[in-house]
């Protein structure tokens, strides 16, 4: 467990499956596990036992998927009391979700970004709002990677920054997710990222992503993460300090030992950022 | 800037579900707009072929690739839960007619459906109940386990190979259950079996004599003539958690 309180606390996802067996069985030197409380709360039999069981080893950050902030359909009432009462059990640190909607007037457990417009932002926030109340927290939301929009009336940053000032909710700022956006849609990711309100930082995710071509990527979470991606990294801390920070990895999961020389590697980055600012953030 | 943001996520997502006869929405990239519906798409095939991986080894390619396209298509899911695909998939596969499916391949699909299902279930949190004497089986009350499954198909959809167009003398009885260790356990049941869990669980506040006693008027023999069996099977179930101390309806292990 991270006792440096200048170390930057890092976790890892939890599986199901052999990493979480590795995990298990080797406790691996990572701060907290993340979880997406879609694919744990209605979990049963040994798997709950052994869940439960890290939970005394680890701490808990929630990262969810059904929510759809942005979606058209009415708030899901019943599953957000569902996910009221894991996350009263469980007491996570954290819990986050997606800018984005994965709804129309169904699910389609994927992400899709909102159209940035005036209208949406204030759709979203009165959504927030009232999912906040349900759920008796700030939401933390995260900045999704996206290959094509429809029309829009502002531009990416200016549609996530409208809305975590309206609806005052935090940033999940996801890393990668800037990378592939700055290539995707050609824009500065140092400029994007210089853009965001600091106080609002909570929590970094960083990942693998597949290119495709020169100009389009798709954020996969199935590879090691890329050199620009580190480089970009080590510019978050510069400017938001040690925020806690999740190494993303759904997809071809290689052994635990292959994910600890990455998040050794997230470690040693922010290490390197300037130690005025790597003051752990609350 | 002509359209309601709403307007423009409905466009979204009908091209995501069906790019073939929904226009791409208004200001995105028509090959960036397919690779979200392939992605979407995959995501869909992915838990679909992992869930029903032998199923899918009977069909060809391109009948698996239509029912799964027209199901992501046109089947709503309501659930914010991926996990419950797997039984909407079902249920469309027994619907549909674009496929003309075998009722082997239906049954083995109905089977493969239900190992998901036990494999995923919550937990039932049932009272601590000590176990009785072997001698004592008989005069305590059970119940199957509130999370096994009775499942009764024409075919032997257990075995990894059987032939879809011959259908056996005799229907395939499995009892399905996740033990302690998170496995999903088959049993196969005898027809007797089988029909003494479906009586344990009608009489499941009284002994199992109460059960057998109608076991043996239904196959025309003495109560007296199964005790034997009904002992060893008794001691095989409860041994494997099969069945469990009947509860009451505080919820309590009634031993009566």
């Amino acid at each position: 467990m991270n006792t440096d309180a200048k170390r930057v606390p890092v976790g890892v996802g939890l599986r199901r499956g052999p990493l979480m067996q590795q995990i298990e069985a080797d406790h691996p030197d990572i701060d907290f596990l993340e979880v997406a409380p879609e694919n744990w709360m209605r979990l049963g039999g040994a798997v709950k036992r052994q869940f439960e069981s890290l939970l005394e080893r680890y701490p808990l950050y929630l990262h969810g998927l059904s929510l759809s902030i942005g979606g058209p359909a009415p708030l899901d009432v019943d599953f957000l009391k569902s996910l009221r009462a894991f996350i009263d059990r469980y007491q996570p640190v954290l819990y986050s979700e997606h800018l984005s909607f994965c709804t129309d007037n169904a699910h389609l457990y994927d992400l899709m970004p909102i159209p940035f417009t005036r209208a949406a932002v204030r759709h979203v926030v009165e959504r927030i709002h009232r999912a906040q109340d349900t759920l008796g927290q700030r939401l933390t939301l995260e900045n999704v990677s996206y290959y094509t929009a429809p029309d829009a009336e502002m531009n990416e940053l200016a549609f996530l920054t409208e809305i975590l000032q309206q609806a005052d909710c935090d940033l999940l700022l996801d890393v990668n997710n800037v990378y592939v956006n700055s290539v995707n849609h050609r824009y500065d990711p140092v400029a994007f990222l210089d853009a965001l309100p600091i106080e609002r930082v909570r929590y970094l995710h960083v990942a693998g992503h597949l290119q495709l071509s020169p100009d389009l990527i798709v954020d996969t979470h199935g590879a090691a993460v890329a050199d620009p991606v580190w480089d970009l990294l080590g510019h978050t801390y510069n400017r938001f300090g040690a925020v806690p920070t999740l190494l993303e990895r759904d997809f071809d999961i290689p052994p635990l030992a292959d994910l600890m020389q990455e998040v050794a590697q997230i470690r040693r980055v922010a290490a390197g950022a300037h130690d005025k600012v790597l003051e752990p953030v609350a | 800037m002509n359209m309601d943001f709403l307007t423009l996520q409905s466009q979204f997502t009908a091209f995501i579900r069906n790019p073939e006869h929904a226009p791409v929405p208004e200001g995105c990239d028509p090959e960036r707009m397919k690779l979200y519906h392939q992605l979407f798409f995959n995501n869909f095939d992915g838990i679909l072929e992992n869930t029903f991986d032998r199923t899918r080894a009977h069909l060809a390619d391109d009948q698996w690739q239509v029912l799964v396209k027209l199901f992501f298509s046109t089947v709503p899911q309501h659930s914010p839960y991926l996990v419950d695909v797997p039984a909407r998939f079902l249920e469309f596969l027994q619907e549909q007619a674009t496929v003309p499916l075998p009722e082997a391949l239906l049954e083995l699909a109905a089977f493969e459906a239900t190992l998901h299902e036990c494999r995923m279930a919550e937990d039932i949190t049932l009272p601590e109940a000590a176990i009785p004497s072997l001698d004592a089986l008989l005069d305590c009350a059970w119940q199957p386990h509130p999370q096994g499954v009775l499942f009764e198909s024409a075919f032997p959809v257990n075995l990894a190979d059987f032939p879809l167009d011959e259908v056996p003398a005799e229907p395939t009885l499995l009892w399905i259950q996740r033990d302690d260790a998170g496995v999903v356990q088959i049993y196969n049941l005898s027809a007797a079996s089988a029909r003494w869990l479906v009586l344990l669980d009608a009489h499941a506040g009284s002994t199992p004599n109460v059960s057998l006693a109608q076991l043996a008027q239904e196959i025309n023999v003495e109560p007296d003539s199964l005790t034997e069996f009904a002992r060893a099977q008794l001691a095989d179930w409860i041994a494997d958690g099969v069945l469990i101390p009947a509860l009451s309806h505080k919820g309590n292990a009634t031993p009566s």
